[in-house]
Formats: C-alpha cells, structure tokens, sequence
C-alpha cells in the first residue's frame, strides 16, 4: 500500500495507538510492528513476505557465526559468503532477465527464459542486510536477537524505499527497550504534510502534465518543450523520492524513531561531490563505507582512486535498475566526480567536507571582521558577505551541476522505459537542437511556476526551515491537528486523479 | 564567553581572524531550534482525531473510491462505511471546502466522468444495421499464423494530405496511451492529427467510473475525428450493474448480453459517413484469471466487430502468444526480439505498442489514401 493513500491512512489509524498501548511489553510490542510490517508488506504480494523472512533467518544467522568465530579468515569468509548470498538473491530477482540478454547479445549465451517478478524494495532490504553483517563483522555493532533483527529488515516506515538505515541506528533503539514519552509531533507533521504536498501535487502534476509526454513522443515537440521536460523530471524525481522519504521519516517519529536525513536541497549543489552529499544521503554513504572505502577509497593514489570511483558509482546506477542505461547513468557520476577531483588537485585545493555554513566561516573570519561574522551569525538568513568574485563562481557552479545532474536524469529516465535504451536519451538530446522557435504546448505558466518554485525552495536557508518547524512545533496540538486535516484536504483536491507509484518502488 | 548566549556573541568584541570551531557554531545557532516535543498520549490522540477530520473533509473522495471497487461484498460495506461518512460530513457542511476546490479546478470536466447513466445515450443512439462480410486476412509480424481481420471492403474514403491531415482519436484504458503515442510517432511521413485519450482503470463494465460512451459521444459531437482507435477491455473482466441496478455476475449469460450491449451501443454511436473505428482486441495476460477474462471479452466482441462495417478489429492475439499463451517477448518482421511486456505481465512496451501501431497503419491504409 503506498503512503498518500486512505488504505495506509486506515492502516495507520490503528498501528499507531496499538503501538503506543503495547509499546511498555517490548517483546509484544516488537511483536506487533513486525506483524504490521508484514501486512503492510505482504499487501503488494504474499509471496515477497516468504523473500523478506528468508533473508532476515539467512542474515541473522551469518551475523550470529561471524559474531561467535574468533578467526579472523572464519569470519572474513562468512561475511563474503552472507554478501555473496545477497547480493545473489538480489541478482536473480532484479537482473536474471538483464544478465541473461547481455550474455546472449555479446557471447551468443543463451539460459533459461524465466518469468520473474521484481519484489518491491528488495534493493533497500537487501542493502541493510550487508550493511548488518559486514558491522557485525567490523564489530561495530554485536548481531541482534532474531526479533529485533526482523523488525530491523522489516520496519515498514522505510521497507520499500527507504532511508537505508543502519544497523547501528536503529537496533540500539530496540535494544535499550527505550519508551519515548514525548514525540517531535510537530516537525514529524510538517514532514508528512511537506511529502505528501510533493509527492501528490508536485511529482505527480509534472509527470502528467509534462514528463509522460516529452519523454514518450520527444519528436512532436519544440525544444522549449523538451528543456521543460528535463527540468520537469528533475523536479518530479526529486520530489517523488524525497516526498516518500519525509513521510517515512514523519511516520517514524510518531512511532518514536529517528531517522537519518535523506535529502539536503540537492539542486542546490555547487558540484557533483556536493551533489552526492545532499541527494539520496543514506545511498551515498552506503556505497562510500560499504564499497568506496573497502576498495582502497583514495588512499592508493590517483590512478586508483579514480577507478574506486568509477566503480562504486558505476555499481551504484546498476543498484538503480537492470538496464544499460542506469550503469552508464553512474558512470557518468563517477567520472565527474574524478575530474573535478583532479582539478581540485591541479589547483592545490585540499579535500575537506563541504559544509557550507560551517566552511565560509572560516574562510570569511580571515577577509572580514569578527563583527561582520558575528553579525551573520545573528541573522544567518542574510546574504552571507562573500566577494563578487566568490558569488559568481558559486553561482556558476551551481547552474553546471544542476545541468550536469538533469542531463544525466535524461540518461536515467531511458532506463525507465522498456526497450528505452541510450537511443531514447538521444530523442531527447537532439530535441534540444532544433524547434527553439515552436510554440511550446507543454510549458505553461502553471507548469513554469511548479519548476521555478520547486528550485527556488532549494535555496531557501535550510536554518530558516529550521526555525519554521519549530514555530510550528510550539502550536497546541489541537491546533496541529485541524490545520493538518485541512492540508490533507487540499492536497487531495489538488492532487491528480490516482495516485502514481513512487518512482524509487521500481528500484 | 557563554556561546549559546546570543546577546553575548553579539556584544562581545571580537579579533580579527578568530573564529569558533565548527561545534561552538552549532551549539550556538542550534540553541535557539529546539523543537518542543508533544507528550506521547496527546500525540497519538492529534494525530487520530487529525484522520478523523480529514476523513470527514473528503467524505467525497472516498465515497468515490469505493465506488470505483469491482462489485461485491467488499465493495459494498467499505461504501456503506465511505456514506455513513459522507452523512456526517454533509450534515456538518464539512465536505463543502473540498468540493469547491474541486469546482475551482475545473475537475471532473471530462464527460464520461459525470454521466452514470447509458440509458439515456441508449435512448437517442441509432442501431447500425448488421452486415456480413467477406474476411479479409492481414499478416501478422513475426508470426507463423496469419490473423484474421474482418472488414468490408469499402471505397477509399478520402486522399489525406498535408493540408488536410487526418484526425485521429486514440481512446482506451492505460494500454492506449503507448499505442497512442506509437501512433502519433512511428509513421512520420503520413499526415496525422492524434489525440491520446488513455483514462487509467475504465472499462465499459463501469460506466459509473468512467462512461465511455458519453464521453465518445461528447467528443464526436465536438471534434468529430475521422479514425477512432479502441484499445479497451483489459478492465472489463468484473461484475457489472444492470441498469435496474441488479449484479451481473461476470461470465454468466446476463453478464455476457449486457456487455455486447454496451459494445453495440459505443460502436453504433461512433458510425458517421467519413468516420472508421479500429477495435484492438486484448493480447494475452499472465495472469490466468486477467487471461480467461480478457479472452472473454474478445469472444463477446468478435460478432459484435464483425457486423459492422464501419469497424474493423486488429486482432494481437496471436502477436503476443495467442492460444498458446502468455508471451514476455515477440520476434518482430525484422527477425529482432523485443520485450512485449512490462513488469506487471499485463502492459504492453512501447517497442510492443509499435509493432500494434504498424497493424492499425495496415488498416488504415485500407479506409484513406495516404498517398505513399
């Protein structure tokens, strides 16, 4: 069942107070969200539930060898054979068909034609799965009772799509039988109300309205239509995967756990380094302690440090979907994070965490006084002093990367598409060279004003987001609770005739 | 110095050149952000009574949702609940805002999503008169069969020309938008005008969803195209209601009248002098519930297609595993594979759709000179 949907809400309705009743038993609480997590799951199709309690027995297990071995090579073994595992029920269930049409296509291989249904977050569970064993291994966390390890995989907030929690985020929650008595009830409405609106109205309106039809007929538009659609697919994808990721993160506040952040305003990214620290974060950091860092990450020299990069973000479009189009999608990814590595190296510029905020900082305390600064910090929603020089190259940065991200999106759409392909990302590049003086039929001012505000919020100081949420918080929650049943309302009216699947289910 | 103190950070002198460390900072701005926290029981009670209420406000919206359920019991309580609902929000006017949103909107302008009703069309429609005709057969790509289609063979209707395109009317459920758009793409040399009329979950089965025949009238009546394409029938396979209001079993021999009926009904209305209809039939579906079903409804349609002129049938049974059965891939005429599918075993590929595309060119080509 999706979020925005009376089904989940029903749902909801009653896993929420069952949950709190119960929450004092920890076994019989435990026992009951895995139960919910189960129905909510075993609602899309039965027979996934017997994948996911399969996996949690298979992984657990591993974790408990690896865990009671005192050798180091037992334990290395076991740990490659538990990733080796998953990796190899991911690799049936999510690339059978595509592997078995690349052997076919470049040695003339052919195996046995199978019909085999995608189960839905299977790419999410499997993931948290890894990331549990090789932590065991690491001995960053110690493997978790059967039950908490269950509701772990399963914990229907973020089974199907996500944020990819860690092992060590989430089981010591369970393990310490922590009962909250307070909640951040109002920033979690202000993320449900905040994903639904995206979700809904936003992802949904702009691929209707726009995307379905650029990218299905590209050769009957003008190119001002086609740039509309690029850029409507940026904003669709971001708000589609980001909208799910704050109800998530909203639901599971209100049944008492914090989840990691999943997005940071990603098109306001002033490289694709900084792209890849604000879009997807848990992903991110997945590939980069799971893959990135265990490859040798850049700790080998250049040469190979560009490799480990390639790779990572490489297996990272795959992870996306079993087409062409997603591994030459990461690619791309992979190489733009290698070359501007390389011009940072050129220029001397050491690797230090972007953090915007945080880094002008102290950069600006050596160009300016410490009252200039202080002032700032008073009011960090002002315009932050830099030079001219400074704001025309954060600027430019800006506008390369989100181009950068939307032409890499075009490549990524045509792995949507069955039988796309790279020549489907093609249509939509060479619309962009002709037909500039077409009359648009797609851009209108309604779908203008949807893009150019979707990126306008990016930059809105995430300090001041702050400060709004926890204004709201301080309402009554009577108060919270109208205003939010009359949001739900609006969203709905607003919102188009059915609900369109979230477009990260298909990954 | 205090660095969560704000009157302090702004009061105290500062040298030139230094700085806090970044958790100086932090402390200091996230200070003045801690959100207040709700108690767990007055959480848990907003957050239900919140549901309540916006239940209440869209009492509308899920009196329609459970409309849109296949007949039966589930449908019937989960209405019964969704209008005790409605009651209550109507008594308190609390479903007022929503439908004025909607009206603000324009929602719901489609025809067929406001007429229920097929007695009225039924009324004023005018029967064709039945014929019988001498089969035509048409090859089917990648095929070792051949597929029958059914047409009288008529005189050309028209020479299409650039200044004088022809108009076309894609409609259906979700399968017709790629066939639409494979219409629209895959014959760049002919002149068309294509408009995708693709309305997700409708069937002729439930006009109270989406009222096919109403809104083909509407259109016809409107902006009169030349070749209507019909891709529909994938979600006819559920009970209907009578127009007495009685349920038709699926399958049972009411069930099977009252939907060629219907069929009559959309194929009689679309008849005009310079007007063809092309009537897809459904390929075969994984599922083995949706297959039966769908094998159903080309069975019923056949001899309704077939007795009259102004209609021809593409026939993709065979395209896509006929009696043999469900297929995820076809060898298209060019000896290439393509995926027939997507994921769910029921909608075609776009590469699919234009290979169903290339057999309604076929067809076409008989009715108008293209001029190739």
């Amino acid at each position: 069942m999706l979020f925005p949907t009376f089904t989940f809400a029903a749902f909801f309705a009653v896993v929420l107070p069952v949950s709190w009743v119960v929450r004092q038993h920890a076994t019989a609480w435990k026992l009951f969200v895995l139960s919910a997590s189960y129905l909510f799951y075993g609602y899309w199709d039965v027979r996934f539930l017997l994948l996911l309690a399969g996996m949690t027995v298979v992984n657990e297990i591993a974790a408990i060898a690896i865990h009671r071995s005192g050798n180091a090579r037992v334990r290395k073994v076991l740990v490659i054979t538990a990733v080796i595992v998953d990796l190899l029920v991911l690799g049936f269930f999510k690339y059978y068909g595509f592997f078995l049409d690349s052997f076919d296509s470049v040695f003339g291989l052919s195996g046995p034609a199978l019909t085999v249904i995608l189960p839905v977050g299977i790419s999410f569970f499997t993931f948290q799965a890894i990331s549990y064993v090789i932590d065991v291994r690491r001995r960053d966390c110690p493997p978790a009772p059967l039950l908490d390890f269950a509701v772990y995989l399963s914990f229907f907030p973020q089974l199907v799509a996500g944020p990819i929690v860690r092992a060590t985020e989430f089981l010591p929650e369970l393990r310490a039988n922590r009962v909250p008595d307070s909640l951040e009830t109002g920033r979690a409405v202000v993320l449900i109300g905040r994903g639904l609106f995206k979700k809904v109205v936003v992802a949904d309106f702009l691929g209707r309205a726009v995307v379905d039809d650029a990218f299905g007929t590209p050769g009957e538009y003008g190119a001002l239509d086609i740039l509309t659609g690029i850029y409507g697919y940026a904003i669709q994808i971001y708000a589609d995967f980001s909208g799910y990721t704050d109800m998530a993160i909203g639901i599971a506040l209100l049944l008492g756990f914090r989840f990691p952040q999943n997005f940071d305003r990603p098109y306001a990214a002033v490289s694709v380094q900084d792209f890849w620290r604000r879009w997807h974060i848990t992903l991110s950091r997945w590939l980069r302690d799971y893959l990135y860092v265990p490859l040798g990450g850049n700790r080998r020299g250049r040469s190979a440090t560009y490799r480990n990069l390639m790779i990572t973000m490489g297996l990272g479009g795959l992870w996306h979907g079993a087409a062409w189009t997603f591994i030459v999608w990461g690619l791309l990814q992979g190489g733009a994070l290698a070359i501007e590595r390389l011009i940072s190296e050129i220029r001397g510029q050491p690797d230090i965490e972007f953090d915007a905020a945080d880094v002008r900082i102290r950069e600006l305390a050596r160009l300016h006084s410490g009252a200039e600064v202080d002032a700032w910090r008073e009011d960090p929603t002002s315009p932050v002093p830099f030079s001219p020089l400074e704001v025309r190259r954060l600027w430019l940065g800006r506008l390369i990367t989100f181009h950068f991200v939307c032409a890499g999106w075009v490549v990524f759409y045509a792995g949507t598409i069955e039988g796309g392909g790279l020549s489907a990302a093609g249509d939509m590049f060479t619309g962009l060279l002709s037909g500039w003086t077409t009359t648009p039929e797609l851009l209108n001012p309604l779908v203008a004003l949807v893009i150019i505000g979707a990126i306008a919020v990016q930059y809105v100081p995430p300090l001041l987001g702050r400060q709004l949420s926890a204004m709201f918080s301080t309402l009554q929650p009577t108060l919270v609770s109208i205003g939010f049943a009359v949001w739900i309302m609006v969203v709905v009216a607003l919102g188009p005739e059915g609900i369109s699947e979230f477009i990260y289910f298909q990954f | 110095m205090d660095h969560s103190d704000p009157l302090e950070r702004a009061t105290k002198p500062r040298n030139r050149g230094e700085t806090w460390t970044d958790e100086q900072f932090r402390a200091a701005r996230d200070s003045d952000l801690e959100e207040r926290t709700v108690d767990v029981r007055s959480s848990v009670i907003a957050a239900l009574s919140c549901l309540l209420l916006a239940a209440l406000l869209t009492s509308g919206k899920i009196v329609e949702i459970a409309e849109r359920q296949e007949l039966g019991d589930t449908r019937d309580r989960q209405l019964a609940v969704a209008e005790r609902l409605d009651q209550v929000a109507n008594f308190f006017s609390l479903n007022r805002p929503y439908d004025l949103i909607l009206d603000i909107r324009g929602a719901g302008k489609d025809v067929g999503e406001r007429v229920d009703d097929l007695s009225a069309l039924a009324a004023s429609t005018t029967t064709v008169p039945p014929t019988t005709s001498a089969p035509t057969t048409t090859a089917v790509p990648g095929s070792t069969s051949s597929t029958t289609t059914t047409t009288t063979t008529l005189p050309i209707l028209r020479t299409i020309t650039a200044g004088r395109p022809l108009t076309v009317y894609v409609a259906g459920d979700s399968q017709a938008e790629y066939l639409g758009q494979a219409i629209t793409t895959e014959h760049p040399d002919w002149d068309l005008e294509v408009e995708i009329a693709d309305r997700i979950s409708t069937s002729l089965a439930r006009p109270d969803y989406f009222n096919w025949p109403a809104e083909l009238a509407a259109v016809m009546d409107d902006r009169s195209p030349e070749a209507v394409v019909l891709f529909i029938g994938a979600n006819d396979h559920q009970d209907m209601a009578s127009a007495a209001g009685s349920r038709l079993v699926e399958g049972s021999p009411e069930w099977r009248a009252e939907w060629m009926a219907r069929l009559e009904l959309t194929l009689d209305l679309l008849a005009a002098d310079d007007r063809h209809v092309f009537w897809v039939t459904q390929p075969p579906m994984r599922d083995g519930d949706l297959l039966e079903g769908v094998a159903l409804i080309n069975e019923l349609a056949a001899p309704v297609v077939a007795a009259r002129p102004h209609v021809t049938a593409v026939d993709i049974w065979d395209l896509f595993g006929g009696d043999g059965g469900y297929v995820d891939d076809i060898t298209t005429d060019d000896g290439n594979t393509i995926d027939a599918r997507v994921d769910d075993g029921v909608h075609l590929t776009r590469s699919a759709a234009s290979e169903v595309a290339d057999l309604v060119f076929d067809e076409m080509a008989t009715v108008w000179d293209f001029g190739d």
